[in-house]
């Protein structure tokens, strides 16, 4: 059974995509400075 | 993009409702959502371009690397876009298969290739690239999720029949798109919220053939031969008032596209009358059966 999610559910769903989001851009960035160095 | 006048109920060109409407108009906007497709996508393309710029600074082994990895991470954000205009696209219809292609899966894949190749130059190994790419790919998936993966509200139905329902609304879609497009030419604001309009409601058709196939062959002609005529007539009118504006003409279609929304809205509810006969009768079937089967109080002596 499929319950509904709760509005802090979904909120902290938001929030790690939007950290996991960050990570990966500064990832790329940090990969990206690596090479020219 | 040019400014829209303001308008609404109480200014002088809306103050009459459309002729032939006795129920308000629907909005516009009406069950229009915001692309997902916007900054997060867009970023994916912007900060990539550290790669190319960095590459030119080092050896001939950096820079193709560096081209290399950029090329991937761009392929992988192009990829992320239209994964996410087809989860809402699969969204926004009631049955709905999965897309073909695992769009966002693969550039989660292609963007840990990227970053793998792009740390290659960095003298760091091997291990640290693939880890690179293995963290990569993770936080894309975290990010963006997985594609949506099985068939939605396929259940009780045929695939035969659904497919060809696709097929059908997919056709008509298209039709929408060219009468959308078409109008655009007649540069009259007033014509394309009208046409606006006329397309939600054709909309809304669609998902009601689309919640049951059965109808289908009751909607056909809608969807195919009127949506062409429409399309027709509105090449014809745009090109016509494009260079004449001539006010009889602006008329005549506006009253096309009154008939047309009233019919293809008419036609939508008649599809939803009859699916409720159908639960009718399936539910009277039911019921009576049980009646029949339920067990009898011992007849009193």
């Amino acid at each position: 059974m499929q319950l509904r999610q709760t509005k802090g559910a979904r909120m902290g769903e938001k929030g790690v995509q939007t950290l996991a989001f960050f990570l990966l851009l500064a990832l790329i960035v940090y990969v990206g400075t690596l090479g020219g160095a | 993009m040019m400014a829209q006048k303001f308008g609404g109920k109480y200014s002088p060109d809306n103050a009459k409702p459309p002729a032939g409407a006795d129920q308000p108009p629907r909005n516009a906007y009406d069950g229009k959502r915001r692309s997902a497709a916007g900054s997060k996508s867009n970023l994916l393309f912007i900060v990539p371009a550290i790669f190319p710029i960095t590459a030119f600074f080092g050896g001939p082994s950096e820079l193709v690397t560096g081209l290399s990895a950029f090329a991937l991470l761009i392929l992988a954000a192009w990829l992320t876009r239209e994964g996410i205009l087809a989860q809402e696209a699969y969204a926004a219809r009631r049955v709905a298969r999965r897309p073909a292609i695992p769009r966002k899966i693969f550039a989660s894949v292609l963007t840990g290739a990227g970053l793998a190749v792009g740390a290659l130059s960095g003298g760091a190994g091997l291990i640290y690239p693939l880890l690179f790419g293995v963290i990569g790919a993770g936080l894309h998936l975290l990010s963006f999720g997985p594609d949506p993966l099985r068939d939605k509200g396929m259940e009780g139905i045929d695939a035969f029949q659904t497919d060809r329902v696709a097929r059908a609304v997919d056709e008509g879609e298209k039709h929408l798109t060219a009468i959308k497009d078409a109008i655009l030419r007649a540069g009259d604001r007033q014509l394309e919220a009208r046409v606006d309009r006329f397309v939600t409601a054709a909309r809304a058709m669609f998902r009601g053939v689309e919640s049951d196939p059965g109808d289908l062959t009751a909607a056909r002609k809608y969807l195919g031969v009127y949506l062409m005529g429409a399309r027709d007539a509105t090449v014809k009118f745009a090109d016509l008032y494009a260079q004449n504006r001539d006010p009889s003409a602006r008329a005549a279609y506006d009253a096309l596209l009154t008939d047309l929304e009233t019919n293809f809205s008419a036609r939508t509810t008649a599809l939803l009358m009859n699916n409720r006969t159908d639960l009718d009768v399936e539910i009277d079937v039911l019921r009576e059966r049980l009646q029949r089967e339920a067990p009898r109080p011992p007849a009193p002596e």
